[in-house]
């Protein structure tokens, strides 16, 4: 019986060991570590050199203001809208065929007043890129397919006070080319045209991918 | 305290022969001024000089010397970063040199980062008087590394072969230098050709193949004894020897069945693996940094082309790597894996190539025409080889970066360079 009871522990603690070093081979026990640290509103600035490619990024962040302005305009035209009887429909018609093209004009200006707002981000983005691509040498002999991603903090003046490589592309001449290029820029000259909402909300902390695809 | 240990080797012979050239330089160096080190001033410029030439050589600097700066700022005790972005650079070095004592010289440097506005590093070193030259690779090794993140290889070893007449007979010697081609030590004299020497992966014994018996036999020699020994003791020819990354194999090239087949040797009990079966000739192994894999050059196809054979998979049939160019030989691995260089013949031209795994195309490193025999350095960043120039033999040197460097000798020719492993 002893021996018994010995054997069933023993092949407890097999079955313990072998079970978890099972779910360790699986996998069971990595979870990716994402540790992204807390970044103040970063932008994902992709230095891509393709024309169209380099606005795209920005598209996202001007995008989704659009439709909540718009929508909040037509809610107050709406509203101004008395609600139309049913046997009054047919009079009310070309009157409600008035209003929505009415409202689409308000809110068209509307958003245009908005985008020059967001032009001046998406200005400031592109400036950005292009200070930097512009000294940036990808180094010679590296493989193809190499990306990199660097994290900047920027005080208000315009100055570059802190790069660090946030996702290393592997290649090590790679990383340093990016950094070295963000380092040479040194000091964004047109950082004193932007005012300091701007700056805090999105020019802080930047994020920069290097990708010469 | 670092204290460096010099033990590796002993020089007896202090006329350098070898002087270097510096034929081109890379795109996007960084750009480091360095001061004038303070001190007594016949030490201070001599390390200062050697310290310029290392950080040139590696083809990734750009060297302002005090010369080239204001005035001023050489001699003010807060640096001006301001100043010196606007002159373009990217890192300043200031260093002292104290040699008061018969017995010891210290080095002392700090480098500065001129964007970050801020000491990047402080470093003391201690060496001994007469061993300025490694002290001084030591210091640019520390800035090397500091600023790119690779080690630096100033401090590491280089092998070759030299062929010589004395009289009417020819002269083979092989060769113990800097990296930077000073301190050349005589390792061998024979008057039977030398070829094909590689390093122990400790880098304290070399394998080489001596002609000397008449037929090609592989020696394994320790550097710091002079000690040597056959590798493998049979009536056949042997060449092409490369240690394991682990120490403890030695492939080999072997003759013995008819025709050239890659074997592996192991040097604890000397038993003989054989690698390849073909009857084209299978020659010029060279072993993966992990140790797993096995590239080498194999007429297979109708062309030389190279081959890689998986150590851990049992019978795997080998596996082409190169597909352009009709001839493609001699090959090692790029230290981070990534890669292999070899030497590749296109229209007729021999050139230094490099073709990374994951990359369907090679790409020439070289422009001349006659480049054979590369040894990659151990970070992986320069390319040594053997050049003809007006039918003299010459070592070269190339970096990934695109910078490119000569060791020309004064007597006889030089071939067959093979870089070392880190020395400390």
């Amino acid at each position: 019986m002893q021996i018994n009871t010995n054997y069933t522990i023993a092949s407890i603690f097999s079955f313990l060991i072998h079970a978890s070093l099972i779910l360790f081979l699986v996998g069971y026990f990595y979870s990716e570590k994402k540790a992204r640290p807390v970044l103040n509103n970063p932008i994902d600035v992709s230095l891509i050199f393709e024309q169209d490619a380099k606005i795209s990024p920005m598209k996202k962040t001007i995008e989704k203001p659009i439709p909540q302005e718009s929508f909040n305009e037509i809610k107050i035209v709406s509203s101004k809208i008395p609600t139309p009887k049913t046997n009054q429909f047919k009079e009310f018609e070309p009157a409600i065929n008035v209003i929505p093209e009415l409202s689409k004009l308000i809110s068209e200006e509307k958003n245009f007043l908005n985008n020059e707002k967001i032009n001046d981000a998406d200005k400031f983005s592109l400036m950005i890129i292009d200070t930097i691509e512009s000294a940036w040498l990808k180094p010679k002999n590296i493989q193809d397919g190499l990306v990199c991603d660097l994290r900047i903090q920027i005080n208000k003046n315009g100055r570059i006070i802190n790069v660090s490589l946030f996702r290393s592309s592997g290649n090590i001449r790679f990383d340093n080319s990016a950094i070295k290029a963000v380092k040479r820029v040194e000091t964004f000259n047109f950082f004193s045209k932007m005012d300091a909402k701007m700056y805090q909300s999105n020019f802080k902390n930047i994020m920069l991918t290097f990708n010469p695809s | 305290m670092k204290k460096i240990l010099y033990l590796f080797f002993v020089f007896l012979n202090l006329n350098a022969e070898l002087v270097l050239e510096i034929t081109e330089s890379s795109d996007n160096p960084y750009r480091i001024a360095i001061h004038d080190f303070d001190g007594q001033a016949l030490i201070s410029n001599e390390i200062s000089s050697i310290i310029k030439a290392d950080l040139q050589r590696t083809g990734e600097f750009s060297v302002l010397s005090s010369d080239e700066l204001l005035a001023e700022e050489t001699y003010q005790e807060e640096l001006n970063y301001k100043n010196y972005r606007l002159l373009g650079v990217d890192y300043i070095l200031k260093g002292i040199i104290d040699s008061k004592d018969e017995m010891n010289i210290t080095v002392s440097y700090d480098i500065y980062d001129s964007v970050k506005e801020k000491k990047i590093r402080s470093s003391k070193i201690y060496g001994i008087p007469n061993k300025t030259r490694q002290l001084a690779h030591y210091v640019s090794d520390g800035i090397y590394e500091e600023i790119t993140g690779l080690k630096g290889v100033s401090s590491t070893k280089m092998l070759y072969v030299s062929e010589g007449l004395a009289g009417s007979a020819k002269v083979y010697k092989l060769m113990l230098a800097d990296a930077d081609g000073m301190n050349e030590q005589t390792l061998l004299k024979s008057n039977s050709a030398i070829i094909s020497p590689s390093w122990s992966p400790d880098s304290k014994d070399i394998a080489y193949v001596s002609f000397e018996t008449g037929l090609a036999k592989v020696f394994i020699q320790n550097i710091a004894t002079g000690s040597r020994e056959v590798a493998v003791k049979n009536k056949y020819q042997i060449s092409s020897p490369a240690f394991s990354p682990d120490g403890k194999f030695l492939s080999l090239t072997l003759y013995q069945d008819g025709n050239a087949e890659i074997y592996i040797l192991n040097l604890e009990n000397k038993n003989l693996t054989r690698l390849t079966n073909h009857y084209s000739i299978d020659t010029e192994s060279s072993w993966s940094p992990d140790g797993k894999k096995i590239l080498f050059t194999s007429g297979r196809s109708g062309s030389p082309q190279l081959y890689e054979i998986d150590l851990l998979k049992f019978n795997t049939k080998p596996k082409r790597l190169t597909f352009d160019g009709n001839y493609n030989a001699k090959a090692s691995y790029l230290p981070s894996n990534e890669g292999i260089v070899f030497v590749q013949r296109n229209e007729g031209e021999f050139k230094i190539a490099l073709k990374y795994f994951n990359e369907n195309f090679s790409r020439p490193l070289t422009e001349s025409r006659l480049d054979e025999s590369p040894s990659i350095s151990p970070n992986g960043n320069v390319i040594v080889y053997a050049i003809k120039e007006d039918k003299v033999g010459l070592l070269a040197g190339v970096t990934l970066s695109g910078a490119k460097f000569r060791l020309p000798s004064s007597s006889g020719e030089v071939r067959e360079p093979s870089w070392s492993g880190y020395l400390r």
